[in-house]
């Protein structure tokens, strides 16, 4: 019963979160997140804001390729669309999400995740990464501990680990953009709109001071 | 040609003659800004709003693809929809910081008791306006606050029910409901806005502005009848507000261009997901500029008389001409217990804002009873702590 409950708290618990190393001025980056979304999750997910992008184009991000789904497959729960998902749950979130695959003997597929307990999708990276285990600890808990205090490779993948990150990272990089593509423009020409208001502000003042000379002086 | 037409039409004329003969005290300061800052944001949501009308689709199954294919595919499509999402959180602001300085300089004390309710009743509307309008990108979060907000309106007796169905317009929240909101938050509520806003600057320019000082400019009159504190309006207070609205638009584009989420304040997360009748959020949570009345509904056991409070924290405003019997209208002259209830209305405000967005806890309830016993506490102890408060003598005439 203790065994049981130990379980309970340990799958309720929430390890914490890692930040994917990406910047949304790093086109690069995200062309390269492209092509591996396109590579590895566009088979099941669609895009579907995205359909005149050209960095999304480019790499084959087509709405005339994406998957459709009927409602009622994968027991009710196909597999959503991605346009919004970083937006919706964080880049720190999915990222953990893709890298906290785990060998766990009770799951139909074979692997479970640590961020997400009983998810649906079967882990897509089972080749690329290799086989995590997790690592047990003493006190039996998640909370708060950071993946790789939980997480060991068991097995190597065909990727190395530092290269298998910067894949996950760079489609959390993609991700991120198709949420938000206009991001990088707007830091652009937000710094010219401010800049514009504060020489605005510095002539307004002045002129409320020469309209307002008078006032302040008479009393 | 300008008399030919003036003569026939004198709609110019009479505008610049409400700016140039508009008599404002000379004295007015840093909290003035905030009526001509609310009227540049009505004017920013009803541009943006327009243009988002272009392009947004009132169909439960297209409401946020239309929004964000708007905001991929047309040119600064993006732009306007965060103006018009930020300009919401900002209006609300800069209407809290304007009812506050009501409150700081008693500007609801006669002769401005129907200046007062005016803007009272377009508290509720902009209330109004900003519901509806959070429903329409048909998010999760719009969802089921949706059904949260419509489940109190069946807490009224008698017709709590038949007037749910006819605002709804469906046995739940549904997409008739958001054809209905749809309706509501683009033209009903935006001509009633119109309206007040009208009415609110007419009964202004009936009895003028009150100033920090509480003292009646029209009390000394020159030998001309006109104010001997007064100015034009125009050109000083129109110079005064450009320069206000350009430093309050530095704030205002900075969190448009570079926040434009508003760190999940401006744009839910959870609306980033379309509505899904069938998952129910965690967590549903107001608008953070409606959260302080959502406090004081938790804060009730039962949900009835939680309504009747959350109603009676913004009517109460109303009674404020009435409740507060002290012989000065502005806070430099009243004394400390006036101080003290004032600022301890503030915190109360500020605590139920943060309570509100928080998820039901024992301690988060016992906060939220705390707060709302102080936010009412300011408006039922007023008639007694301003009569025995030891208030200040406010000068003759303005001090600069």
């Amino acid at each position: 019963m203790i065994y049981l409950l130990l379980i309970c708290s340990f799958l309720n618990a929430a390890p914490a979160l890692d930040e994917p190393a990406f910047s949304y001025f790093e086109k690069e980056q995200i062309a390269a997140g492209a092509k591996a979304f396109a590579t590895t999750c566009y088979s099941c997910h669609s895009m579907s804001y995205m359909r005149s992008d050209p960095v999304s184009l480019d790499a084959g991000i087509n709405p005339e390729l994406a998957p459709v789904w009927d409602s009622s497959s994968w027991n009710g729960h196909p597999p959503p669309d991605l346009s919004l998902i970083t937006a919706a749950k964080g880049a720190d979130f999915v990222y953990s999400y893709l890298m906290s695959y785990y060998l766990s003997e009770n799951s139909p597929n074979g692997y479970d995740n640590l961020v997400l307990p009983g998810t649906q999708m079967p882990n897509p990276f089972s080749v690329m990464q290799g086989d995590q285990v997790v690592v047990v600890h003493e006190s039996g808990t998640k909370d708060n501990l950071r993946l790789f205090q939980l997480l060991r490779l068991d097995k190597k993948g065909s990727m190395k680990p530092q290269a298998f990150d910067d894949y996950v990272t760079s489609i959390v990089a993609y991700l991120d953009y198709a949420s938000d593509p206009n991001k990088a423009y707007r830091h652009k020409i937000g710094f010219y709109v401010l800049g514009f208001l504060s020489i605005m502000i510095l002539i307004m003042i002045a002129l409320d001071l020469a309209y307002w000379k008078d006032i302040h002086g008479d009393h | 040609m300008s008399e030919w037409f003036h003569e026939r039409m004198p709609v110019f004329k009479e505008v610049s003659n409400h700016l140039k003969n508009y008599k404002a005290p000379k004295n007015l300061n840093f909290w003035y800004f905030f009526g001509s800052l609310a009227l540049l944001m009505v004017a920013n949501q009803f541009i943006t709003g327009i243009w988002l009308l272009m392009y947004y689709t009132p169909d439960a199954s297209l409401a946020m693809s239309s929004i964000e294919l708007m905001m991929r595919e047309v040119s600064f499509g993006w732009l306007f929809r965060y103006l018009h999402a930020g300009g919401a959180s900002f209006i609300f602001i800069v209407i809290y910081m304007h009812i506050f300085r009501a409150l700081l300089y008693g500007s609801y004390r006669s002769p401005r008791e129907i200046l007062w309710w005016t803007g009272c009743l377009m508290l509720v509307v902009f209330m109004a306006e900003a519901y509806t309008g959070y429903v329409l990108p048909w998010g999760q979060m719009s969802y089921w606050a949706a059904r949260v907000i419509m489940s109190l309106f069946k807490t009224i007796p008698f017709i709590g029910d038949s007037l749910v169905l006819f605002i709804q317009g469906d046995y739940e929240v549904s997409e008739v409901t958001l054809h209905r909101f749809f309706a509501f938050h683009v033209i009903l509520v935006p001509l009633i806005i119109l309206a007040f806003v009208g009415l609110h600057t007419l009964a202004l320019h009936a009895v003028g502005s009150n100033n920090p000082d509480g003292v009646e400019i029209k009390d000394n009159l020159d030998k001309n009848g006109e104010p001997v504190d007064g100015i034009p309006f125009h050109p000083f207070y129109t110079v005064k507000d450009i320069m206000g609205a350009s430093i309050f638009l530095f704030i205002f584009l900075s969190v448009v261009f570079f926040a434009p989420r508003g760190w999940g304040l401006i744009l839910e997360p959870e609306n980033f997901e379309i509505a899904n009748y069938m998952v129910t959020p965690l967590h549903i949570k107001p608008s953070w500029y409606l959260a302080p009345y959502y406090a004081i509904l938790r804060a009730i056991p039962s949900k009835g008389l939680g309504a009747l409070a959350m109603l009676a924290s913004i009517a109460v405003f109303a009674l404020l001409p009435y409740l507060d019997r002290s012989p000065v209208k502005s806070m430099r002259y009243k004394g400390p217990l006036s101080r003290i209830a004032l600022g301890s209305f503030v915190i109360a405000f500020l605590g139920l804002l943060v309570v509100g967005g928080m998820e039901v806890s024992p301690l988060s309830i016992t906060a939220a009873r705390i707060c709302s016993f102080l936010y009412f506490g300011y408006f039922l102890f007023m008639p007694i702590y301003t009569a025995i408060d030891k208030h200040g003598v406010p000068p003759d005439r303005l001090s600069l």
